[in-house]
């Protein structure tokens, strides 16, 4: 049935909606605008298929493969949390690149530009999966609707708002900042390792810059500062990505002008109604 | 000797083509203090320009080279006037400016893959050198590529320091509110400031075209060197970004003949990081910053 | 909340839209003579790789159009349901997605990166669905699965030869350039491995990003070892052709050897100059006799242009055949389509004689060329 399909559009959906809410809850709620987020996904993505490709249980290796996403987002967080919001977002950018060029240079360790073929799937069926991902997504939104809810989700806001204020109160910033990053790391790492245990490769293209642009464009869309607007940030931009190639367009031109689309949407966005779908606040 | 004196000319021919896109980026941003990433795109227009003007349209290459400045000189200043001024006047977070001029980099590389394809092209000025051996080996273009780019480099310090434009330039850079009051209108520096940047990245643009393939994505990846050229500069500062420039060509063909040459992008990002995280104000220590 | 239920109906309206495409689908049924037979292209349309598929499905339309003016297969037209990999794998998987679960083909022709085809291939062998590529080389497709093949050797071959070429010429010093893709790093290792275990000795191995465009540094290196040879493994002929020119700037007077990529007709024909005297190593393959002249000559004739990639658009004319010929035989069967392949030896294709391994990989022989006075002139072969 051609529902194999959709459960295969739902699967890279559901990753979609994990990744945008972890990064929904460093650059909405606590405005630190992370574009490091791919580069996370990635890292979870690549720690457990290197661990599933060597013999370790597929379980084992997804959950040391979140765990290395959270830390690198810590240790991320460390150097750049104290700057400014716009030097912060190219300093996450450079992390990406670097990240990009390890992954094509580490071939010890990453096989370079060849990938990892062959990494073991966690569930045995496409349903599976999808229903795993559900799960995944429901789960996350529920910790995450905890989080921002709870006092420490009001100090990221306050954060966000006014950091100077919020020190001035007493509240240890820094750490907060250092928290937000491992949290939204530990996110990007479920949506990573749950990713790459349904495609079973993985390689550099996962650091490329178009990836942090589709992020970028999901949170924009979405809406900042909340997980909703995440959620339908997603389903909006992954379903209309899916269906534009039904245009009848010349293919030449058609992946050329998804792209200059979907960019012009974020820029109008942007400019004529910055909350997106369902944000609460500006960027 | 000789091959530390190869590696010195191959530095300065990179830098050559860094120092006229870092200074114009910092350029603007000093004085507008938007993060100009499509900056690059700039750069790549005048390569694309030039290309279709010759390889097309059999143009004479100097006449070409006159039409693609114009075009691309001017393509920067609508890029500031239809799409970062009405962010401003929105009164945009400096971080949204930053968003919209790398989705606006991504938009217009798309362009230029859907018009001209993703085959590098080639200007056809660039076949047949021979090359000379002048403390290093150099081909013309080359010498010609290092002379343009100091030429313009003095005339923008010249600009910058002598003339009532460039104290205009310079004062909107130091103090917006204040070089207001006393009448420099804001909107015309800036327009003077991007038409300057984006001259400097055409020239480069077209310098590049001559010497390397021409591909819709160059602009990228050397308007992010012209960045790390400013951070290392000291971000703020013109002078500074050139230097910086001179010194990230030096390190990067230095460091590649010490570290395997696949790393030679890690350098440079690895540069980048570094200073924005250990010392903003870069190696020679200008205001502004993280 | 206005905005939300906006979204809410637009996401709706485009899920049903989603599903009227589905809707418009026939039920493939094999039994019923004249329904069309389906058989999916995999191949990037769009982005960096664009060139490649846009020409490999130029040839494949070609063979295909051939096919159906004779009637087709059994008296069923084929139709091709082309689906844009980009040769970037998460766009793969869910192209290869639909091919497989939405138009239900039983034969992928394709990827043509090899990216794609690692992408793709979970999917089509869980669905025991063939996929047959003409273009990736990458080693690991090897083992990728039983109903993956390929009519393209594995880089593994060229990389050998090209370093027996050069021992068997003396050349006992040996410096590489390679570009940092899937392509060219396969070849990199064989040459490298292939090389010193001749006793030749590797004085430099230099690679490069695809991002980059000036090469200086890395060629002083390599100058400056004094090997007798480069082996110049960049992944698209303009990248190689800039190299050249890098080369003669430096004053390089080492031989130099190739890889295919090095030997495109188009380039070579506008500028012959910047590509004098150099050896390389292609699938054997004469694109001026046989099936492969009748092709070319059809496509000059259609689109007014040289083919840009002969091999690749050879052999997957040569797949949309043998594909033909598998199902006029065994139905869409995938598993007897899958031991036809297995089992096909000496075929004459477009490619040359073409034969297939236990694992699926293509064994064919191979030509050694050397650009004399501008043109490509056959100096030897190997296997």
């Amino acid at each position: 049935m051609a529902l194999e399909y959709f459960f295969t559009i739902g699967i890279v959906l559901c990753a979609n909606i994990i990744l945008a809410i972890g990064f929904n809850i460093a650059a909405g709620y606590t405005g630190m605008l992370n574009l490091g987020q791919v580069a996370l996904f990635g890292v979870g993505a690549y720690t457990t298929a290197i661990l599933a490709t060597n013999s370790v249980n597929p379980v084992i290796g997804a959950i040391v493969g979140v765990a290395t996403a959270a830390l690198a987002g810590l240790l991320l967080s460390l150097p750049t949390a104290r700057l400014k919001q716009d030097y912060f977002a190219i300093a996450t950018l450079a992390f990406v690149i670097l990240m990009l060029s390890l992954a094509r240079n580490w071939t010890g360790l990453t096989r370079g530009v060849f990938g990892i073929p062959k990494v073991p799937p966690l569930m045995s069926g496409l349903l599976e999966t999808f229903l795993l991902g559900t799960v995944l997504v429901v789960i996350t939104f529920l910790l995450a609707w905890r989080l921002v809810s709870s006092k420490t989700g009001k100090v990221f806001e306050a954060i966000r708002d006014d950091e100077i204020a919020a020190q001035s109160l007493g509240y240890d910033t820094f750490k907060y900042k250092m928290m937000v990053m491992g949290i939204s790391g530990a996110i990007a790492g479920v949506a990573g390792v749950y990713y790459v245990h349904f495609l079973r490769f993985v390689d550099p293209s996962f650091f490329a810059l178009p990836e942090v642009i589709f992020a970028v464009a999901i949170l924009i869309i979405g809406g900042l500062g909340s997980l909703l607007g995440s959620v339908l940030g997603a389903s909006v931009v992954v379903i209309a990505y899916e269906t534009i190639k039904y245009l009848p367009l010349p293919l030449e031109v058609l992946g050329a002008f998804r792209i200059i689309l979907f960019g012009l949407i974020v820029l109008l966005v942007l400019l004529l109604r910055p909350k997106g779908i369902a944000g609460r606040i500006d960027l | 000797m000789s091959i530390f004196l190869q590696l010195l000319v191959n530095g300065l021919i990179a830098s050559s083509l860094y120092a006229l896109l870092a200074g114009g980026f910092s350029l603007i941003h000093s004085v507008t203090k938007t993060l100009h990433f499509a900056h690059g795109a700039v750069f790549t227009s005048a390569a694309y320009a030039t290309f279709l003007l010759t390889d097309k349209f059999g143009l004479n290459f100097f006449l070409a080279i006159i039409f693609a400045l114009i075009f691309s000189t001017f393509l920067g200043l609508i890029i500031d006037k239809l799409v970062y001024q009405p962010f401003r006047n929105r009164k945009a977070s400096l971080a949204t400016l930053l968003i919209v001029s790398l989705v606006l980099l991504t938009i217009l590389n798309a362009v230029f893959l859907a018009i001209f394809g993703s085959s590098a092209k080639i200007l056809s000025i660039s076949s047949g050198q021979s090359a000379f051996d002048i403390f290093a080996r150099i081909t013309a273009t080359q010498i010609a590529a290092i002379i343009t780019s100091l030429v313009l480099i003095i005339g923008l310090f010249i600009i910058l320091k002598r003339t009532k434009i460039g104290k205009a330039l310079r004062a909107t850079a130091d103090n917006p509110s204040a070089a207001q009051i006393v009448g420099i209108s804001p909107n015309v520096t800036f327009s003077i400031a991007f038409l300057i940047g984006s001259f400097l990245a055409s020239v480069a643009g077209i310098l590049a075209g001559t010497e390397l393939n021409i591909y819709p994505e160059m602009g990228s990846t050397f308007v992010v060197k012209a960045f790390t050229a400013s951070v290392i500069g000291g971000i703020g500062s013109v002078p500074g970004a050139v230097l910086g420039a001179l010194f990230l060509g030096t390190a990067e063909n230095f460091g590649i003949w010490f570290l395997p040459s696949g790393f030679k992008d890690t350098i440079a990002f690895g540069l980048l990081f570094f200073f924005l995280l250990a010392r903003p104000q870069g190696i020679f220590g200008v205001k502004d910053g993280a | 909340m206005r905005t939300i239920k906006f979204t809410f109906i637009i996401l709706m309206i485009s899920l049903l839209a989603g599903c009227n495409i589905f809707v418009q689908q026939p039920v493939v049924n094999n039994a019923l003579q004249n329904q069309p037979i389906k058989i999916g292209l995999l191949a990037p349309m769009t982005g960096d790789a664009a060139e490649y598929g846009v020409n490999v499905e130029k040839a494949t339309r070609i063979a295909v159009d051939e096919i159906n003016e004779k009637g087709g297969i059994n008296n069923s037209k084929i139709e091709i349901i082309l689906e844009d990999g980009k040769c970037n794998p998460k766009d793969s998987a869910t192209a290869a997605s639909k091919l497989v679960n939405v138009d239900k083909v039983k034969v992928i022709l394709g990827g043509i990166c090899s990216g794609e085809t690692l992408a793709a291939a979970p999917i089509t062998e869980a669905a025991k669905v063939i996929l047959l590529s003409p273009s990736a080389t990458s080693p690991d497709i090897t083992n990728a699965g039983d109903y993956v093949f390929r009519t393209i050797p594995s880089d593994a071959n060229a990389g050998r030869i090209s370093a027996q070429t050069a021992i068997k010429n003396g050349l006992k010093k040996a410096a590489v350039l390679s570009e940092n893709t899937d392509y060219a790093q396969g070849l990199r290792r064989v040459f490298k491995q292939s090389f010193s275990d001749q006793n030749g000795t590797i004085a430099e191995d230099q690679t490069y990003n695809p991002e980059e465009t000036e090469f200086r540094t890395q060629i002083l290196k390599i100058k400056n070892a004094n090997p007798d040879v480069i082996y110049l493994d960049p992944q698209t002929q303009q990248k190689g052709q800039l190299i050249l020119k890098q080369l003669k700037e430096a004053g390089v007077t080492s031989k130099l050897y190739v890889n295919e990529v090095l030997l495109g007709r188009e380039l070579l024909a506008k500028s012959p100059a910047d590509f004098e005297g150099i050896i390389g190593v292609e699938p054997k393959f004469d694109d001026k006799a046989g099936k492969a002249k009748q092709l070319f000559d059809k496509y000059r004739e259609q689109y007014k242009a040289e083919p840009a990639f002969p091999y690749y658009m050879a052999a997957n004319y040569d797949n949309v055949y043998l594909i033909a010929d598998a199902v006029s035989k065994y139905g869409l069967d995938t598993d007897k389509i899958r031991d036809y392949l297995y089992a096909l030896k000496d075929y004459d294709g477009a490619v040359g004689k073409l034969t297939i391994d236990e694992n699926g990989d293509a064994i064919v022989g191979y030509s050694i060329k050397q650009i004399i006075n501008g043109s490509l002139t056959e100096i030897g072969t190997a296997s």
